[in-house]
């Protein structure tokens, strides 16, 4: 298995200009020929968030401190990870044509997807960032510092899910159809526009179920509230991130050689 | 069997290929549920296995050009796909020493939405190049493919022979080893078709080895100096161009 991963990692290593080309071109290509062009980048998801948080702030306004930046930062932290898995399935089988053409390893094009999606939000997150400080909404600690840590083990988390799904899409085309199913009701198992505290005591138990709930933690304790999550939250996503990457790539590499035959 | 790392060689050892042809291709996720609850291993009714590969063995070595001649759906060209890495057989070793660029499917990594430009880039990076050798190579490709200020337009808007001319300059650009071609090209005007036979030649004499798949036997006797039969997924002759063509015919006749 160690050596299966080794050398799709390698393999990868030596087609990553295709990954660079691909997500530079399409986030080129995303805004070509509309005329407010990159702004939409920030323009977007802002009004999209801003339906939804009025929507909620009704609701929520008195329970919850500083709703809109509790929820904004919540929602942009979850839209990498709905954006990337809506994806996901078509991960392999919308890349069809090159698979049956010409030779790539298969994690190239789950990285394209990921890479692409994971960049996008970079581009928005940090333009609401300096919107949120600008209007004094959001204030900077050196806790802000921690929030690379579950940035960068969402990626990993999410390339490894990415690997198994992509997979398994090319045998069930139904994922297709589910996947955005269950990302939605993922959406409102995990607490972003609610707060953990405001479910009955018996019912949280299934929130602390939810892998996301702990990514979610460990993100915006330190940028909302300026506190340094629990140690072991660090770990759980640790591990499930590097378990899920490790198994996503085998698996990947296992079904290299079938999956031309089933596109 | 001569294997020296250094020198150019394409080995396959008793090689098998087994394509699953399915003929309802709904994978149907439901049928696979009922059918695991049922205790049932899940079967695709419709399905079919086709032996394209049935057990090939070769050795080419350094200075040989192979013709492969034989009729449709015999598996030359899966036979090509094998050699250069695009399908991976079902059984059987393959061993490629040397550096090979297949001219199959030309334009594969093409995207409609890119610029010729955006393409040189992104086609090139999946034929396995690195930035240095296609900025390098850039402005030639340009020259060659005569694209002019259509290089920076959506190749959407392309005629079928602009994109041709495209995708050709780019798996032309750096002469391999070992060169794998399939039917030559058809698309682009007779003046490209003059340029381009050029460069196949220029190609042609610079590889080590040469595999062509092609059912122009003319052209088959004129570059190759040795020549298989496929049939039906196995070398039924190996040998002399001449010979090869000559059996080749009568087999078409009786």
């Amino acid at each position: 298995m160690l050596e299966g991963i080794k050398k799709e990692l390698s393999e990868s290593y030596r087609y990553r200009y295709v990954v660079y080309s691909y997500v530079q071109t399409n986030l080129k290509l995303r805004y070509r020929r509309s005329y407010l062009g990159f702004v939409w980048t920030v323009l977007a998801p802002m009004l999209n968030y801003l339906v939804m948080g009025i929507v909620f702030s009704f609701v929520m306004r008195d329970r919850i401190p500083n709703y809109f930046v509790y929820y904004f930062s919540g929602a942009i932290f979850f839209s990498i990870i709905s954006s990337t898995l809506n994806r996901s399935p078509l991960f392999l089988i919308g890349n069809e044509h090159y698979i049956k053409k010409i030779y790539i390893p298969k994690l190239t094009f789950v990285l394209n997807g990921t890479i692409y999606e994971i960049t996008n939000f970079f581009l928005s997150a940090t333009a609401l960032l300096i919107l949120g400080l600008l209007a004094g909404q959001l204030n900077l600690s050196w806790h802000t510092v921690l929030i690379a840590v579950p940035l960068i083990l969402i990626s990993f988390f999410l390339v490894g899910l990415g690997c198994l799904i992509s997979v398994a899409a090319v045998y069930f085309r139904d994922l297709i159809h589910i996947i955005p199913v269950l990302v939605q009701a993922t959406f409102f198992l995990t607490p972003v526009v609610y707060q953990e505290s405001m479910i009955p005591s018996e019912y949280q138990f299934f929130i602390k179920l939810n892998p996301f709930y702990y990514f979610l933690e460990i993100y915006r304790q330190p940028l909302v509230y300026h506190q340094v999550p629990a140690f072991s939250y660090y770990v759980f996503c640790f591990l499930i991130s590097a378990t899920l990457l490790l198994i996503g790539i085998s698996v990947i590499k296992k079904f290299d050689n079938k999956i031309v035959f089933k596109l | 069997m001569i294997n020296k790392s250094s020198r150019v060689y394409v080995g396959l050892q008793d090689v098998r290929l087994i394509y699953e042809l399915h003929h309802d291709r709904t994978n149907n996720l439901k049928e696979y549920i009922i059918n695991f609850f049922r205790r049932k291993k899940y079967v695709d009714v419709a399905k079919e296995k086709l032996h394209a590969l049935n057990g090939i063995d070769l050795d080419i070595h350094e200075g040989e050009r192979v013709g492969i001649i034989g009729l449709n759906g015999a598996g030359k060209s899966t036979l090509l796909k094998v050699i250069s890495g695009i399908l991976k057989p079902s059984s059987g070793r393959i061993e490629v020493h040397g550096n090979i660029q297949p001219l199959i499917e030309i334009g594969a990594g093409f995207d409609p939405e890119f610029t010729g430009r955006e393409n040189i880039y992104l086609n090139s990076y999946m034929l396995g190049f690195t930035k240095k050798q296609v900025q390098a190579q850039e402005d030639k490709i340009i020259e060659f493919a005569d694209l002019g200020k259509f290089i920076d337009t959506p190749i959407k808007y392309y005629s079928s022979g602009m994109s041709v001319r495209l995708a050709f300059s780019i798996a032309t650009m750096i002469s391999p080893e070992i060169l794998v071609l399939d039917e030559m090209l058809s698309a682009g005007d007779a003046a490209f078709l003059e340029k381009a036979k050029k460069r196949i030649d220029g190609l042609i004499n610079q590889a080590k080895i040469m595999v062509v798949v092609s059912h122009d036997l003319s052209l088959i006797q004129s570059i190759c100096n040795r020549c298989l039969i496929v049939r039906q997924g196995k070398v039924i002759f190996d040998g002399k161009t001449e010979n090869a063509i000559k059996q080749y015919l009568e087999s078409i006749k009786s």
